[in-house]
């Protein structure tokens, strides 16, 4: 058995000219949350499509727990959940029925007490048809349900997009309670990078179907940092600064947000006639933002 | 796999017993107001026509809501084979759609036998089974149409319209019909994959769309390429058929009044009996004798050609013709009560058609009703094999009656005396098969008659060949040709053929689809088509040509060796039709 | 067996610390102004991970670093719990940091202009206040 969760080896999607997925090569190792950040567009939905074999790729290779995604057995299946940002299910069915229905479907290793410990902390009633509940409620009794079914690997496709404060505290209580099971992998995929922040293990950013890091949190917050100098005049030439993610000036002092910056980096502004120059590191959110940012086109300096 | 399908029946539960309600008050409503039992074919294929859209619609509906990605990821990613999936989630709206199909057909039959003194014969039975084959044929389309690549799905489905075009009666429509709703079945299940957007996985899925493609894209071909042409023609006002017709033509001859055709007919002579004709044919009343009935009641037909009924308006008794025992039985039309049933010495050879004036047409038999003694009398029994294709026509003195075989005239007086001689004054065999036969004309002559027979059927943008024969009968009875001429064709003759040179091999699969279980039809006994060497060669041609694209593109495409020459197989055996199936479906390269 | 010490202390996402640094952080301050004592015992990694709502890793990682700096000590299969202090650091680095800590603070004063005599008195007062926390 692979020692892998998810390997992509090459994968591309094409949708026409654009590229959804642009030779991605991706090996997460199994155990933990893998959190997966990118713009709108960066190819996260297109590749859970493609892990889950709804959609096939152009060219390359992807591999789950394994197996070639397009090969998937339903016994593959078993052991994968997946909730999706729309916490899809039958609208016109009743709590109870979803729940005999998944309970039989995963009977020979359905974890009674996640499910119970997550459905706990909403108020649903067995009679209830999905299509009365609220958004907030039937994100809960997905994910419930993708817990219940205890899957080596669960796939969370934005799972608290669009819910309340309270709803996505308890949406991620479950999420914290059910990751720890052993031998699980979570890979998650979210905006919030307060979430990802608590929760990930790994941070996987994706831009334009290319992978881009692959790290610890903290790791790639460290690759970050944000200069601010006093320079008279223009400044240095942003093309004679590698590693420039963002540049702006804020009543005549630039602030600098760096990749990777260089050691003599402090000394490099002075010497193009800074007076001062103060350096700092970022919160997270930031380092993402800025990071995702960088090609387009900032305020005018 | 269970509970998905009970959820899937409780999804539809409501649905399903308010169009049960509303179908059984229907038709129970029309069992009170007219015998539905008994109604022309028009009808039941209109009802046809309303299953089949409440099958499409629920379809659309169901796999409509399951179609959207994320929909179908929740679908599908569970730890069952997409197989079972489908079993469960079609298996529940077919369940609930056959049961507010069948469950009011059967009430209304049960009903229609038990209450009142009227009967429900096994066909009938069938009928309401054909129903509900139908309303699943609906259903799996609908479903197919929702979930397969908008590339190709419709071309599929044009296939799926064969029970409207199939000639199979009786057991044999329920065998054609079960075929097809089978067929669509194995299609929906070939479609019925993670990823939607390919062509089928397995190779039997792939081969199996690939033909029914191409079998649609060459109906499409045949049919809308004749509207293009059609269309074309009559807004470039170059339409063979507008204004006058073409002289010495097919249309020119079916239009013509029967005086002028039997003229041209005889233009070919110029001796001195065809000018005493001639002078005659200005002088005389043409008649014209109606052509073959296209169709002819059959035993166990699901249908009616007609309403199997005629009234005894002076005994009040309505008589209804049983296909199970072969027998009228008779209702009294004041309180439904059963007046035994009514036969005729011999008994029918066929199901007897009642047509104007109390008459019967039952197989090689001509039959009246008298209304003096209650009974039935056989009027005129054609030699055994023989069958009456046409409602005989009275021409002067003169009663013609058409088989399939020949021409006969009677004097008129045999409808009446049924105790006198059936023998006939003239037999006059057809000089070609009756299917044929478009037209026939027919004047008195001092001493026998003159008979035109135009046979154009399928010759004016069709590929038959068309010809005009007059017949001279003597008054001694019998029959000889004097003239014939050749109608030449209206249409040009690339049209006439399209549908051999476009591909000779579905149109062989088509006629023998749409023949498979006919009963049997006098219209479909034709005359042999002659198909030139040009369009044996031009659809070779064509088809080595398509199969050279084919090639071209997958190479384009990186389609491995053995699928390339699959496909050119296919394309070099059924021509452009497939070369089109195959650029929408574009196979990808692992199949 | 103990009971686990109850411990009051939060994170905050979007701050420029990660958030094992802030754990760390703020469980040395409550050792050091005796909010935990020696030989309290400290919440589980999964409980403290679901009371702070963060993944347990990072939890686990924040007990790994205390105990290697001997803030902690870990019992075996009874938990971690304050262990008694020892000087984990060397005199010269101690000495170092305070250098660097003492330079942090000189620069914040003087970039306020604040006099130099009432900021060595506040920093007193911080000093004895801490002093009568750890007391009372």
């Amino acid at each position: 058995m692979s020692g892998l969760a998810i390997e992509t080896r090459g994968l591309t999607r094409r949708h026409g000219r654009k590229h959804a997925l642009d030779n991605l090569d991706l090996a997460l190792p199994r155990g933990g949350i893998h959190a997966i950040v990118g713009a709108n567009g960066a190819g996260k939905s297109t590749l859970f499509r493609i892990l889950l074999g709804f959609l096939s790729p152009s060219g390359g290779e992807v591999f789950v727990l394994g197996r070639p995604s397009a090969a998937l057995t339903p016994d593959d299946r078993r052991r994968i959940g997946f909730v999706n940002e729309e916490h899809t299910l039958p609208g016109w069915a009743t709590v109870a029925a979803v729940l005999a229905m998944q309970r039989r479907l995963y009977a020979d290793r359905w974890d009674a007490r996640a499910f119970d410990t997550v459905i706990a902390s909403f108020d649903l009633s067995p009679a209830q048809r999905i299509g009365q509940l609220s958004r907030g409620e039937r994100a809960g009794f997905n994910l419930a349900l993708a817990l219940g079914q205890a899957p080596e690997l669960l796939i969370l496709d934005e799972p608290t997009l669009g819910l309340d404060v309270v709803a996505r505290r308890r949406l991620l209580d479950a999420l914290i309670e059910g990751a720890s099971a052993e031998d699980r992998t979570v890979i998650y995929c979210s905006h919030q990078i307060e979430e990802v922040e608590r929760l990930a293990d790994t941070l996987v950013v994706l831009e334009r179907g290319s992978l881009r890091n692959f790290s610890a949190p903290d790791d790639f917050r460290e690759r970050i940092t944000q200069w601010v100098a006093n320079v008279p005049f223009k400044g240095p030439p942003p093309d004679a600064m590698p590693g420039l993610l963002q540049h702006r000036k804020i009543d005549g002092v630039h602030h600098y947000m760096m990749l990777d910056a260089e050691p003599g980096f402090a000394d490099f502004l002075r010497g193009h006639g800074a007076t001062s120059v103060q350096t700092m590191p970022v919160p997270l959110d930031r380092a993402v933002d800025a990071f995702l940012t960088r090609n387009h086109a900032g305020p005018a300096a | 796999m269970f509970e998905l399908y009970k959820a899937e029946c409780r999804r539809f539960r409501w649905w399903a017993l308010g169009a049960g309600a509303l179908h059984a008050g229907i038709l129970l409503f029309f069992d009170r107001m007219v015998d539905p039992l008994q109604q022309p074919a028009m009808i039941y294929e209109l009802v046809a026509a309303i299953y089949a859209g409440a099958g499409v619609l629920l379809g659309l509906f169901q796999a409509g809501s399951y179609a959207r990605i994320n929909q179908w990821m929740a679908l599908l990613h569970r730890p069952l084979s997409p197989r079972r999936v489908l079993i469960a989630v079609a298996g529940g709206s077919a369940t609930m759609l056959a049961a507010a199909v069948l469950v009011p057909i059967l009430l209304l039959l049960i009903g229609h036998g038990l209450i009142g003194s009227r009967f429900v014969d096994a066909r009938h039975w069938l009928l309401g089974l054909s129903g509900m084959l139908i309303a699943l044929t609906g259903l799996m389309g609908g479903i197919y149409a929702a979930l397969s690549p908008r590339r190709y799905g419709w071309l599929v489905l044009i296939p799926a319209l064969l029970p409207t075009a199939s000639m199979a009666v009786g057991w044999a429509a329920i065998v054609v019909q079960t075929g097809v709703l089978v067929a669509l079945a194995l299609l929906v299940t070939s479609a019925f994959k993670p990823d939607l957007a390919e062509p089928p996985r397995t190779i039997t899925g792939l081969a199996g769309t690939a033909l029914t493609a191409a079998m649609g894209a060459y109906l499409l071909l045949v049919v809308a390429g004749d509207l293009v042409f059609q269309t074309l023609w009559i807004t470039t006002g170059t339409h063979p058929l507008n204004g006058v017709p073409p002289r010495g033509g097919v249309t020119e001859a079916t239009r013509a009044d029967g005086a002028a055709l039997i003229e041209a007919g005889l233009a070919g002579r110029q001796d001195n009996r065809a000018r005493l004709w001639r002078e005659q044919v200005r002088l005389s009343e043409i008649f014209e004798v109606p052509p073959t009935m296209k169709w002819l009641p059959v035993r166990g037909e699901l249908t009616n050609v007609a309403p199997m009924e005629f009234d005894d308006e002076r005994r009040g008794t309505r008589w209804t013709f049983s296909h199970d025992d072969m027998r009228f039985h008779g209702v009294r039309l004041s309180d439904g009560a059963a007046l035994g049933t009514l036969d005729v010495p011999g008994g029918f050879d066929a199901p007897p058609l009642p047509i104007e004036g109390g008459h019967l047409i039952a197989g090689g038999s001509l039959l009246g009703f008298d209304a003096d003694d209650g009974m039935i009398h056989r009027s005129i029994r054609l030699p055994a094999g023989e069958t009456i294709v046409a409602r005989p026509s009275t021409a002067g003195t003169a009663l013609a009656v058409m088989s399939d075989r020949a021409l006969r005239l009677y004097d008129v007086r045999v409808l009446d005396e049924s105790a006198g001689s059936d023998a006939p004054l003239a037999t006059v065999p057809l000089p070609g098969p009756v299917g044929s036969l478009m037209r026939l004309d027919l004047i008195e002559l001092l001493d026998g008659y003159l008979v035109s027979f135009t046979y154009a059927r399928d010759g004016v943008d069709g590929p038959a060949d068309a010809w005009q024969q007059i017949v001279h009968v003597t008054g001694a009875g019998t029959s000889r040709p004097v003239a014939r001429r050749t109608l030449t064709p209206d249409f040009p003759f690339v049209t006439r053929f399209a549908p051999y040179w476009i591909s000779p091999a579905l149109k062989v699969a088509r006629d023998l689809a749409e023949h498979a279980g006919s009963g049997p039809v006098p219209m479909a006994q034709r005359t042999p088509v002659k198909i030139p060497l040009s369009i044996w060669i031009a659809a070779g041609l064509l088809a080595a040509l398509s199969a050279a694209v084919v090639a071209l593109l997958a190479r384009r495409w990186r389609l491995g060796l053995r699928a390339s020459a699959a496909w050119m197989l296919a394309t070099l055996a059924l021509g452009p039709p497939m070369l089109f199936a195959f650029w929408l479906i574009r196979p990808n390269r692992t199949a | 067996m103990s009971r686990t010490a109850p411990l009051a202390i939060t994170i905050a996402t979007g701050d420029s610390r990660p958030i094992v640094r802030q754990i760390i952080d703020a469980i040395r301050r409550q050792i050091s102004t005796g909010d935990l004592s020696v030989g309290d015992k400290l919440p589980s990694v999964r409980g403290l991970a679901q009371q702070l709502a963060i993944n347990p890793n990072t939890v686990s990682k924040s007990y790994a670093q205390l105990t290697a700096e001997g803030w902690l000590e870990s019992r075996a299969g009874l938990g971690l719990f304050v262990a008694a202090r020892r000087d984990q650091l060397s005199a010269a680095e101690r000495e170092r940091r305070l250098g660097e800590a003492v330079d942090r603070f000189v620069g914040e004063v003087i970039a306020i202009r604040y006099p130099a005599d009432e900021a060595v008195a506040a920093v007193a007062d911080a000093f004895d206040a801490l002093t009568l926390v750890r007391s009372a």
